[in-house]
């Protein structure tokens, strides 16, 4: 290592979605020298996939009249089923409006309110007023008691996400894209950097910051089949895990959405059944309503999903060379409203599937979707752990969603959580001088130059890493899914454990030379295993219910023993995550009932 | 930003030759598909196609109309052919792109510039002849048609009707809002009904009995 | 009547340029709706691990995996192998520089023309976290949202024969993005002053019209429109002056 390929910087947030680039901009406004690290150009980043909207209680539409943030916060708090903080709960939903409203400031084109009746699908009329003419149209999402989601036609994560990139380029904010952050620098107290591999040429540089942001999104391209980007796999979070003292919280909280379509896993946005479509099963009868008789198909996402494997497993559903699936019908949604609205659903129906939904049914089978479990970080964003070291977005775990996130509230938390966290690393830099620690630094280099020149020189053992990669995804898809039981978790965690062993002796087959694909994928395996076995045995331990976390041997939930935070901590050189509990915050709402999602629903 | 670039630049400039080419090819066309309509009153006999001639002639539009077009074929030889690919590198990579593309429009600005220069050479022996045997008359047309320039004129119809029309296909492409779809069918049926007229009127021409006429 | 398709993919690895850059051929079977994503994993996979190409979203929103398919720029996730002859060359997209194999550099390309052009909202008003948002109409919301709907995939660079001779014009997904500024009431820029950049033959005047961006561009934009409306707000700026 040349100690001028280091690069320095005031901040270094590692991501550059949303939640990256919001905490950037905050950063960088406050004043400090800002380095925004990502595997992808920014306004590639998997945020730009959002199609649905963002939660924020305007109150603007005829539906959402009368709401507030006490609303938002009790949505969330039940969507979460008591497992989300508070706190933070509360923070975000106070917040929500703001950063709608600042990022229209920004350019996003939000959608907006046409004034005049109209007739929704159920067969209700409802006026929207001439004074609430021109201010951001709101659509229904699941598990809400008013209609508060605000969107930008269907393609809300990519005019925010292009929004927020216009105002990370006009404040001239460093980007490094194609560096993928490979490795803390840290001495068990503090964090100091990353160390950070080219993806354009495999080569490895330090970068050294007063207050390192990981932002860098969730993990579910480990799950195989998934509705995420297939940069997703993680690695913000496994390189916390590695320091061996930052925890990751709630990682058994693993969100399934409702409508992937089969078999490419392609999301369809929750705003088709917002906005009044319906699930059929194979006989085209409308079920939901059988199940949820008064939230029908926009209960919350791990309940729908829920009735769903629960009626295939009855038979019901379709039978296709891919499994069994159920159809989304939006055809009565009408043309106009399609093609507008949800044009870019109308588009994935007709590049993947070779059909048009606005005349035919949408095959669609419950599909992993979002991690509400990451980064263990306090209501400011930093992590347990290690000082110096923040996380923010789908990355962390700053606890908004407990054991389930309702649709909507996702995009909103990485906007509002990069305003809060930002605020506080611009506070933290601000008090803190740059360190060039220059052994740890060179420690920290030489351990993963050793791991890069070890694969080149393709002298280790003789395991395929995509063979590996591959046993991992069936692992978790086939036993850590929506339905779970003690039997096929322990069978998951012992088979994750032994890919983990196994991937120390991965040979690489090309040369691993330059931007070699192959060598990425081995040296993210590893990190990715760990997490999987911290999906696993968290879920294991957990003898109750909640949320997403559904155990057909436990199939309630269990406030006396369970109303608490898992933390998962990877010591050095271990073999296996240790757990251990922190109580959930509740500060506003007690433990009670969710209104809907009554239990236990049967799996198969 | 690059001192010699900085230095040279007048984009007003670059906006009017814009304006220019627009222009010039517009009058450029009004005046070839006004002529082509003159020349084949021949159809309709000698006399109406003289009387055109010598309409044009006392109102002086001639002695002004002449000149305008030749300054104006100059004027917009030289502005649409600032873009043309010149360079030995450019005109490879253009039309190794082409190649691969398979793209009819693309094609098509390369056809303009092969019709364009072919216009030039064609035009300006075309209107030599004219001139050199002023004033228009019917007979005089009719034994140069008779006597080789058929083929040129022919030529010279095909090649003027396929760049105005690409033209003004191009033209409208790149300043007005209706969509391409909607205007292209009538463009093509437009260069077919000017070539088939001009087309009958060389024919007309071609059979005329020059020794009756003078 | 499973088909057995026959690559020939672009190679280069900057790494070892003592290979020179190839077109490499590979056989694959074709299964039910595969699309060139998949194809090319399972190349990546099962023949090559080496093989580079960029892919994100597999869902045609991100722009990440545009490349030449026989010849054509169009995005790769979205493009179905039945859709296509069971000769099927790949190349990566040219006037961006190369990483390797099909993957180019598109983001510091893109990052340059919207520094370029400076694209993002420009407003003295300060920002009120207390107040309502400022109102719009919905039909200029969604004017504005068609525009925007680019995702930067480049492909519209690729196909203009323009763009391929001179590296400094700024493309259609440039020109697209000035309309989307130009048609937001909450840019206060007037046309004369985004005139220096666009108004020039690197810009809306570099344009000869030859529309293989809009042919091709994946999101639809209608791009002719959109290139026309720049073109005339340019030429009457330079008319009206300042
Ligand atoms: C299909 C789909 C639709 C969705 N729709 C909605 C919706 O309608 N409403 C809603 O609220 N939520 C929605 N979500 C969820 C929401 O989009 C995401 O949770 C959110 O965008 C995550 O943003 P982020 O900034 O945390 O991470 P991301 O946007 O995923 O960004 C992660 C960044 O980190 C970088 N990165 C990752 N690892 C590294 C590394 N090791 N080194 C350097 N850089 C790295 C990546 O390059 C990327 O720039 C949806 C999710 C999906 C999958
Ligand atoms: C009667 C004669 C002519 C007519 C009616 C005519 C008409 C036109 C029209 C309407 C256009 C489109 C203009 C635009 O895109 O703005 C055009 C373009 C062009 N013309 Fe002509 N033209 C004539 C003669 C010529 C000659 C003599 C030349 C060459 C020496 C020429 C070269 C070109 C070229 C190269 C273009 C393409 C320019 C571009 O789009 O970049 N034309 N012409
Ligand atoms: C500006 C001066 C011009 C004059 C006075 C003029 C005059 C004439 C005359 C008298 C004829 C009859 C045939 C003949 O006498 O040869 C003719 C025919 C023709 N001219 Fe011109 N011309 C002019 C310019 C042009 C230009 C610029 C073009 C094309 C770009 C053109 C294209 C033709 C064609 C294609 C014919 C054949 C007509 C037919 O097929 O019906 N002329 N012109
Ligand atoms: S305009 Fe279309 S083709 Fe061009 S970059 Fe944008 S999306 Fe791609
Ligand atoms: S292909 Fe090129 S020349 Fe103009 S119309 Fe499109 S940018
Ligand atoms: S991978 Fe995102 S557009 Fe193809």
């Amino acid at each position: 290592m040349k100690w001028s390929d280091a690069h320095l910087t005031d901040v270094l947030v590692i991501g550059a979605g949303l939640a990256g680039e919001r905490v950037a901009i905050e950063a960088a406004t406050q004043g400090h020298q800002v380095t925004i690290l990502s595997l992808v150009p920014p306004r590639r980043s998997h945020s730009t996939a959002a199609q649905g909207g963002m939660q924020a209680s305007l109150g603007n539409v005829a539906m959402g009249y009368g709401d507030n943030p006490d609303i938002h916060f009790a949505d969330t708090v039940k969507g979460s089923d008591w497992g989300c903080d508070q706190e933070v709960a509360r923070l975000f939903c106070n917040l929500a409006p703001v950063a709608v409203r600042q990022m229209a400031q920004w350019g996003v084109p939000w959608s907006r309110v046409v004034p005049g009746k109209r007739l929704l699908p159920e067969g209700v009329e409802v006026e929207e007023l001439q004074e609430k003419a021109g201010l951001i149209a709101q659509r229904q999402f699941g598990g809400t008691a008013k209609w508060r989601t605000c969107f930008a036609a269907d393609g809300t994560g990519h005019v925010l996400q292009y929004a927020m990139d216009s105002v990370v380029v006009k404040l001239g904010v460093t980007v490094h894209d194609r560096m993928e952050a490979i490795a803390l620098i840290h001495d068990g107290e503090h964090c100091y950097g990353a160390v950070a591999l080219s993806l354009r040429d495999g080569s490895l540089r330090p970068y050294l910051a007063k207050a390192v942001v990981i932002a860098t999104g969730g993990y579910g391209r480990i799950y195989g089949v998934s509705t995420n980007a297939v940069i997703n796999e993680g690695t913000g979070m496994s390189i916390c895990l590695d320091t061996g003292v930052v925890p990751l919280g709630n990682m058994e909280a693993v969100q399934f959405h409702p409508t992937g379509i089969v078999p490419a896993g392609i999301l369809v946005t929750e705003g088709c059944r917002g906005d009044g479509g319906y699930l059929l099963d194979k006989n085209l009868h409308r079920f939901m309503p059988d199940y949820e008789p008064v939230k029908k198909e926009v209960a919350s996402r791990d309940v729908v999903s829920r009735w769903m494997l629960h009626h295939m497993s009855k038979g019901l559903g379709v039978d296709s060379p891919y499994g069994p699936h159920l159809w989304l019908d939006i055809r009565h949604l009408g043309k106009e409203h399609i093609c507008v609205n949800l044009r870019e659903v109308h588009a994935i129906c007709a590049n993947f599937l070779g059909i048009d939904c606005v005349e035919e049914l949408i095959p669609v089978r419950p599909t992993q979707h979002y991690s509400m479990g990451g980064i263990r970080t306090d209501v400011n964003g930093a992590a347990y752990g290690l000082q110096g070291l923040f996380a923010a977005g789908e990355a962390a775990c700053w606890d908004l969603h407990g054991f389930n996130r309702l649709g909507g509230n996702s995009l909103a938390e990485t906007i509002v959580a990069g305003m809060v966290v930002g605020e506080q690393v611009a506070r933290y830099a601000g008090e803190r001088s740059l360190e060039f620690p220059f052994a740890l630094v060179a420690d920290a280099m030489a351990a993963q130059e050793d791991r890069v020149s070890k694969l080149r020189s393709r002298s280790g053992g003789s395991e395929d890493v995509y063979r590996l990669r591959k046993g991992m995804e069936d692992a978790l898809l086939n036993n850590v899914g929506i339905f779970r039981t003690g039997e096929a978790l322990e069978k998951a965690v012992s088979i994750l454990q032994e890919l983990y062993q196994r991937s120390a002796n991965i040979r690489l087959r090309s040369s691993g030379l330059g931007p070699n694909p192959e060598l990425y994928a081995a040296l993210r395996l590893p990190g990715t295993l760990k997490l999987a076995l911290c999906i696993a045995q968290g879920a294991l331990q957990r003898t109750e219910s909640r949320g997403s976390h559904y155990r057909e041997d436990y199939p309630h939930r269990d406030d006396e023993n369970w109303l608490k935070r898992t933390l998962a901590y990877w010591p050095p050189g271990a073999d296996m995550p240790r757990l251990e509990y922190e109580p959930v915050k509740i500060t506003e709402l007690p433990p009670g009932d969710r209104g809907y999602g009554g239990m236990p629903i049967k799996g198969d | 930003m690059y001192l010699q670039e900085t230095l040279a630049k007048s984009p007003r400039w670059e906006a009017w030759m814009e304006l220019i080419e627009l222009f010039t090819g517009l009058f450029l066309l009004v005046f070839l598909q006004f002529h082509m309509l003159a020349v084949a009153t021949i159809i309709l006999g000698p006399a109406a196609f003289n009387r055109d001639a010598l309409m044009l002639d006392e109102y002086y539009l001639s002695y002004i109309g002449i000149p305008l077009v030749i300054l104006a074929i100059i004027v917009h030889g030289l502005v649409a052919l600032r873009k043309a690919p010149w360079r030995y590198k450019e005109m490879a990579i253009f039309i190794q792109h082409s190649r691969r593309l398979a793209h009819l429009d693309t094609w098509a600005w390369f056809v303009q510039i092969i019709t364009g220069m072919a216009v030039l050479i064609l035009a300006a022996i075309h209107i030599w002849n004219t001139l050199s045997t002023w004033p228009i008359e019917a007979a005089k047309s009719a034994f140069r048609i008779q006597s080789g320039s058929f083929s040129n004129l022919f030529l010279l119809l095909l090649i003027a009707e396929i760049h105005a029309m690409v033209g003004l296909y191009r033209i409208l492409v790149k300043w007005s809002w209706i969509h391409r779809q909607k205007f292209t069918k009538w463009l093509v049926y437009a260069t077919i009904g000017f070539v088939a007229l001009g087309f009958i009127a060389l024919v007309v021409f071609y059979f005329l009995d020059v020794k009756g006429l003078t | 009547m499973s088909r057995f398709l026959n690559f020939s993919i672009f190679r280069y690895n900057p790494a070892t340029p003592e290979i020179p850059p190839r077109m490499q051929d590979f056989q694959l079977d074709e299964t039910p709706n595969m699309s060139l994503f998949i194809a090319l994993n399972r190349l990546r996979e099962e023949q090559d691990p080496s093989l580079m190409f960029d892919f994100v979203c597999r869902a045609a929103v991100c722009g990440s995996c545009a490349m030449l398919i026989n010849g054509r720029p169009g995005l790769a996730c979205k493009t179905l192998t039945q859709d296509l002859p069971d000769k099927i060359t790949l190349m990566p997209l040219p006037v961006f520089k190369l990483v390797g194999d099909l993957s180019v550099d598109t983001g510091v390309w893109f990052r340059g023309l919207n520094e370029n052009l400076e694209a993002w909202i420009h407003t003295d008003k300060p920002f009120d976290p207390q107040g309502l948002e400022d109102r719009m109409d919905n039909p200029t919301a969604h004017a504005i949202y068609d525009a925007e709907r680019c995702i930067e995939c480049g492909s519209c660079i690729a196909a203009c024969a323009t763009a391929n001779m001179r590296a400094d014009f700024i493309g259609a997904a440039g020109l697209n993005r000035v309309a989307r500024f130009l048609i937001d009431p909450r840019d206060e820029r007037q046309p004369y002053q985004v005139f220096e950049v666009v108004g020039t033959d690197e810009g809306v005047f570099g344009c000869i019209g030859l529309m293989a961006c809009d042919d091709i561009c994946p999101m639809e934009i209608p791009l002719q429109q959109q290139l026309a409306l720049v073109r005339r707000k340019m030429a009457l700026a330079s008319l009206k002056g300042k």
